[in-house]
């Protein structure tokens, strides 16, 4: 039977994805370097080597940890297809390569090409390698969201059927009452958001949680863009709004967007890369969203952690974060941050 | 209940120095789940020394808000409180309800993060 502890088994994992991997490249191929990543919100992330011949591929197990009620990502096999589309239209993603049957006996998920690189957010906002890469970042981060908006997103079907994308302050409301924790401050954050919600028009292909932490960089630019589970339709302000949020500045709070500079420049990059505007107010409206967003889903781990079915000290962590981000969220609501 | 010691606040000291001399030696994921755990003994600690009326003002005026005379316990409390604002009761009180919901949020960072607070709402 397949169970949470046989996954956390790295020799279990290791014989099954053997198993896994000789099904669809044959038997002349051996696993090598097994390594999990760090937990995601939603998959299990393991690397490892596909060895044949002298030339190892390094491929990467995308794996759905315990399907959950609770959970507001998409399931992987709608993941996978996002992934499709998306890469066959230029988006740079880690290439996908197949979704697990069955008989693999890993449960959800799919396998992708490895992507070397950084992805921790302090380092690239704060070490000196990046530096000097922060306009690129946003550059480049401006034209490939231009690009992911005019992709047709009736090719990822049930994508504009999601709550996310009908309804996404109900959705919110909703994902937050399952836990059935108090939170006076967010609750004034939602009466707040309605009062003030701009009309959103179009409904555009979004990621979702498009930032600073789910891409893969290297010196020279922007290499891939990761975490497609929140993947939904809507506003293309959501979007920019989401990408400026305080919540991704880790400490460089004056570079609003994402960490990598002021909020005009990566409006005006937007602007010329899609030949649409910016509502400057509307993608205001957006960041508080947001803060509340990010404080919901740091509930959200907490509950998985008090739950025991995702045990880490940084779900534990995250309940504990939830307060700051609800510091920022009534800050930036009086208008004390920005 | 009458303990030897150490007491609690040095029990946890002893763990965190213990997880500070590890983390040099740790790599990527455990590193960042030792100091994740660093983090959160921090805040156990600075929990168990938190005089336990701080933000008794900004609480008693949030009940007031409620005309709440019952003793509702903190938690029976704060759900009142979600409940009044998710109906509108609140909506001609917004603004000070902004400024009593800072006030209490305040008190939970200063116990996650007090660093991260603003000098004026520190106090």
């Amino acid at each position: 039977m397949v169970t949470m502890q046989n996954y956390d088994n790295i020799e279990y994992l290791s014989e099954t994805i053997r198993v896994c991997i000789k099904r669809r490249f044959g038997d002349d191929c051996e696993i090598a370097n097994i390594a999990l990543a760090t937990l995601g919100g939603s998959n299990r992330t393991v690397l490892f080597n596909v060895v044949r011949g002298s030339y190892p591929l390094r491929l990467v197990l995308r794996q759905e940890t315990v399907p959950s009620e609770y959970s507001p990502f998409l399931p992987s096999d709608m993941q996978y297809r996002v992934l499709e589309v998306v890469y066959e239209h230029g988006i740079p993603v880690p290439r996908p390569l197949f979704e697990l049957e069955a008989a693999d006996n890993l449960g959800q998920g799919y396998v992708v090409t490895a992507v070397p690189g950084e992805t921790l957010p302090k380092r690239l906002i704060n070490s000196a390698e990046y530096v000097t890469m922060r306009a690129r970042f946003l550059q480049q981060s401006a034209e490939i969201l231009a690009k992911l908006h005019t992709i047709d997103h009736v090719l990822v079907p049930g994508l504009s059927a999601l709550q996310e994308s009908s309804d996404p302050l109900g959705a919110q409301i909703a994902l937050y009452d399952r836990y059935g924790e108090p939170h006076p401050a967010i609750e004034f954050a939602f009466r707040y958001l309605a009062k003030y919600e701009p009309e959103h028009g179009a409904k555009n292909f979004l990621h979702g949680d498009f930032r600073n932490g789910n891409m893969i960089v290297g010196t020279e630019g922007i290499r891939v863009l990761l975490d497609w589970e929140c993947a939904h339709t809507g506003s293309v302000m959501e979007e920019i709004g989401w990408f400026c949020a305080r919540s991704w500045r880790f400490g460089r709070v004056d570079l609003a967007a994402g960490g990598f500079g002021d909020r005009e420049t990566f409006y005006r990059a937007y602007e010329k890369a899609s030949g649409n505007l910016v509502d400057r107010e509307s993608s205001r409206w957006w960041e508080i969203f947001g803060v509340m967003r990010w404080a919901i889903y740091n509930i959200m781990q907490s509950h998985g952690h008090l739950s025991r079915e995702r045990r880490s000290p940084a779900f534990a962590a995250c309940g504990r974060n939830t307060g700051i981000i609800e510091y920022d969220l009534l800050k930036i609501i009086a208008k004390e941050f920005d | 209940m009458f303990n030897d010691p150490p007491n609690a606040s040095e029990l946890l000291l002893t763990v965190r120095e213990y997880i500070e001399q590890l983390l040099p030696d740790l790599e990527r994921q455990d590193k960042y789940h030792g100091l994740c755990c660093a983090y959160l003994l921090d805040v156990v600690m600075r929990e168990l020394e938190e005089p336990p009326n701080i933000g008794d003002h900004s609480n008693n005026a949030l009940k007031a808000l409620l005309n709440n005379k019952d003793e509702l316990s903190e938690t029976e409390f704060m759900s009142s409180l979600c409940a009044s604002i998710r109906r509108g009761d609140q909506d001609g009180n917004l603004d000070r309800l902004l400024i009593l919901l800072t006030s209490h949020v305040s008190k939970k960072v200063r116990v996650s993060n007090p660093d991260y607070l603003d000098t004026k709402d520190y106090l």
